[in-house]
């Protein structure tokens, strides 16, 4: 271990603007030695050891990805399910009401916790933070590891629910009691208590493997790698593993909770009430409760899921631009103050809920605010394109393809956080609209993006690029198709929750049409996942072979001895970092882009007057 | 000369300058002079303060409806004691630690097992006494406050014993760094006054509702 007076150890004394006042130096570029001792790792001797319990932050990435996407493809076809059911309502024999319910809140938890939360944190964040940050692994690799087996016990908890008798839990994703737990809802009782089991587990893995994020990032950092040195990417990982260190612990704690008032007869919860006509033992309880200790988990949530999304885009954007990011220092502020705000805006989930006027105008303020650091995020985006030399290749295709929907989920966004506007609005398609569009399919072309642009990375081979073009296409348009016209149902009032629509005569027999369109729309979709998944597993063997550093990208991840890097990531010398990750088309340089590790003395024609 | 500049300072800064530039390349790559399982630690404390202010604060929320009195057996305050004694115990070892006398350190660590067990067994009469005059978990929200966070505070103390077994048998192996053992021992004691910290809070907790 480097120890509290490791210090004196350093070949010079170090001279850093965070841990002391950067005094002027003129130490030669020769004698900055990349000094950190080098961390002990863990060396993998058999297969097991190496693959499957590994300790190599890469593996568990891999191991992360692979786990989350599964349980994704599972949730993917529980919205073909429910769509099935909303389009041809009394077609399907093997849909029910019930059934219908349980589609709604597995599709909806698995979506936003094990698949969006796990993907991006534990997949990106663990194949990417170490290596972007020049570190050889994580600071506990033993702990990493156990991090991903709770995940995926987790998994397989929730996805044993579906077998027990009664089946899921249909209470919604935001398993409000009383109804949660109480007779006639679906998966009332083996359903709900393996759901609360599986989020207690999935939280605990998920702080241990947070612990390792947040630790690597300040700590572990290659030589000359300060926290503004770093690439957006793992400003964004940063930033939301810090959100979910904060605001899972509101999770388990309504988890814990609620399991006792099923299992033990508590009243956290639970109010005095009748079912059936008689009267249930609990009482005094507030469901109310539940409901401010879910959403100061739920909205952050939000942002732990749409920050790495920012911070990705960011890079993409910028390496297929050829361009610097514009305002590196404003993303990253934008980045931290979407993160603090995040912590106060929970109740505008609650504006129906029957709350104060005056609380529920104090947090469409600050909903509102929001709105600012996020617009200029998206200037930004959009700066950093004008007069670039846009690439358009796939990621870059994605790229776009987000900034248009996050722009389109945003504004709708406005609407719902006024109080007044979100009143009729609330619970009709109009909602199921704006989530989707803008922590749904934004995040989501972000991570196709990503694994179009990292995928050369890990394996050495490009993925098809027709087949990712028709897959961008498809996703593309297939998801205005879906999600524009819901839009159109909120505003005629179409609820959401409702497994049919039955004779209802104030709705317009064409919102029936509406719906038949979006389901053959969803289901198009879902084939053009099936089609990346084939031009996944094909192209790991046979796809086009890329050479080192295809992208020609700054970041340190491309800039490791063998391609895919190897245990320990960059070999024997750790990597000195000179710049920031955006040195892209520097006047004079011979090259169009100057990785992070190259000394200004090997590019002395580069003269930078960027500001 | 050391400062410490702060998260704002350091996010004004403009790394693409040439004279930041200067200063960056020197950068070691740390945010905080400081060992890993140390700001382990720290976020650790963090992350649990979070998790049990939530409890106390949803306790208090709570309280609004049919409310009755927390019972205090006496039985409490002789925990509160043992647990205070296991904090000096901590003290002791931690400065032991700090000493090199490695002897010293074996002995402490056996008192704080000690300590620590008793206290737990406490914790249990607490539970059995609770049981014995009719306040079962479900009898009113207050007795299953008092359930669940003495329940999650012994968790998180089987969660330090479980780090002090590990430096236990390091020292005993006679095959460790001394830095390792000395940095383990305060991460030990820091633990323990931050579970003592929780324990008192949860006292009042159940002393005033």
């Amino acid at each position: 271990m480097s120890d509290f007076d490791s210090e004196k150890n350093y070949s010079i004394e170090a001279k850093s603007s965070e841990v002391m006042d950067g005094g002027s130096s003129s130490i030669p570029e020769s004698q900055i030695k990349s000094e950190i001792p080098d961390q002990e790792l863990y060396h993998a001797k058999s297969f097991i050891t190496k693959w499957i319990f590994s300790q190599d932050a890469k593996v568990i990435g891999i191991q992360y990805s692979i786990t989350a996407i599964s349980i994704g493809l599972v949730a993917m076809v529980l919205s073909w399910l429910m769509r099935l059911e909303l389009g041809f309502p009394d077609t399907f024999d093997f849909l029910s009401p019930s059934g219908y319910y349980q589609f709604v809140t597995m599709h909806g938890m698995i979506m936003v916790v094990y698949l969006l939360t796990a993907l991006f944190l534990g997949g990106f964040g663990n194949y990417l933070i170490p290596l972007m940050v020049g570190a050889r692994d994580m600071v506990f690799p033993y702990m990493n590891m156990v991090s991903y087996w709770l995940y995926l016990l987790a998994v397989l908890i929730l996805v044993a629910s579906f077998f027990v008798p009664g089946g899921p839990t249909g209470a919604g994703w935001t398993l409000y009691p009383p109804q949660a737990i109480t007779a006639g809802t679906p998966g009332s009782n083996a359903g709900i208590i393996l759901m609360l089991l599986s989020l207690s587990v999935f939280v605990i893995g998920f702080t241990m493997g947070g612990l390792n994020y947040v630790i690597t990032i300040l700590q572990s950092r290659a030589r000359g790698m300060t926290l503004m040195r770093m690439p957006l990417t793992v400003w964004g990982i940063f930033t939301a593993t810090v959100l979910a260190l904060l605001a899972f612990p509101a999770l388990i704690v309504s988890c814990i909770m609620m399991t006792l008032d099923k299992m033990l007869g508590t009243s956290f919860f639970m109010p005095t009430m009748l079912q059936m006509g008689e009267l249930l033992e609990y009482g005094g309880g507030s469901p109310i409760l539940f409901q401010h200790l879910f959403w100061f988990f739920g909205h952050p949530e939000v942002y732990i899921v749409a920050l790495p999304a920012f911070g990705i885009v960011s890079d993409l954007i910028s390496v297929h631009a050829r361009k610097n990011i514009f305002g590196y220092r404003m993303m990253v502020w934008a980045i931290v103050i979407i993160g603090a705000l995040s912590f106060f805006v929970w109740a505008h989930h609650m504006y129906v809920s029957g709350m104060n006027p005056w609380f529920g105008f104090f947090f469409a303020t600050t909903t509102l605010i929001i709105a600012v650091p996020t617009a200029i995020k998206v200037y930004n985006w959009i700066l950093t394109l004008w007069k670039a030399n846009i690439k358009l290749t796939l990621p870059m295709l994605f790229s776009l393809g987000f900034i248009i929907t996050f722009v389109n989920g945003g504004i709708t966004g406005l609407f719902l956080g006024n109080v007044i506007v979100d009143v009729p609005l609330s619970d009709t398609y109009f909602v199921v609209a704006h989530f989707h569009m803008v922590m749904g399919i934004a995040p989501v072309l972000v991570i196709f993006g990503a694994i179009y642009h990292w995928f050369p990375l890990i394996t050495g081979r490009f993925l098809n690029e027709a087949l990712g073009k028709f897959h961008f296409w498809v996703t593309f348009i297939g998801s205005y198709a879906i999600y524009f016209p819901m839009h159109y149902l909120g505003f005629i009032g179409v609820p959401r929750r409702y497994y049919e629509m039955y004779n209802s005569p104030y709705i317009e027999t064409s919102a029936q049409g509406l719906n038949e369109f979006i389901t053959i729309a969803a289901l198009v979709v879902g084939f053009a996942q099936i089609v990346f998944l084939y031009n996944i597993i094909t192209s790991i063997r046979l796809g086009k072979i890329a050479d080192k550093n295809p992208w020609k990208a700054c970041s340190l991840e491309w800039q490791t001895p063998t391609v895919p890097p190897e245990h320990g990531n960059f070999g024997k010398e750790l990597p000195i970092v000179y710049r920031w990750a955006y040195d892209y088309c520097v006047p004079g340089a011979k090259e169009d882009y100057i990785p992070q590790n190259i000394a200004p003395s090997q590019v002395s024609e580069a003269k930078a007057d960027k500001t | 000369m050391r400062k410490f500049i702060s998260f704002f300072d350091t996010i004004k800064q403009k790394p693409w300058e040439e004279n930041q530039k200067e200063i960056d390349n020197l950068h070691p790559g740390k945010a905080f002079n400081i060992n890993d399982k140390f700001l382990g630690l720290t976020t650790i404390i963090i992350v649990s303060s979070v998790f049990f202010s939530i409890f106390l604060h949803s306790a208090h929320y709570r309280e609004a409806a049919d409310w009755v009195n927390i019972p205090e057996p006496i039985i409490l305050w002789f925990n509160t004691f043992v647990l205070i004694l296991c904090s000096c115990n901590f003290y002791n070892l931690n400065k032991s630690g700090q000493q090199k006398d490695f002897d010293k350190t074996k002995k402490y660590i056996f008192q704080s097992y000690f300590l620590t067990i008793l206290f737990v067994i406490g914790q249990l009469i607490a539970w059995i006494k609770f049981i014995k005059m009719g306040h079962f978990i479900s009898s009113s929200p207050g007795v299953s406050y008092f359930y669940l966070l003495t329940a999650l505070h012994v968790i998180h103390l089987a969660g330090g014993m479980f780090f002090l077994e590990k430096t236990r048998k390091k020292i005993f192996t006679n095959n460790y760094k001394i830095e390792e053992i000395q940095s383990n021992v305060r991460i030990c004691e820091i633990y323990w006054h931050f579970l003592l910290l929780v324990w008192l809070i949860i006292f009042v907790f159940i002393l005033t509702h």
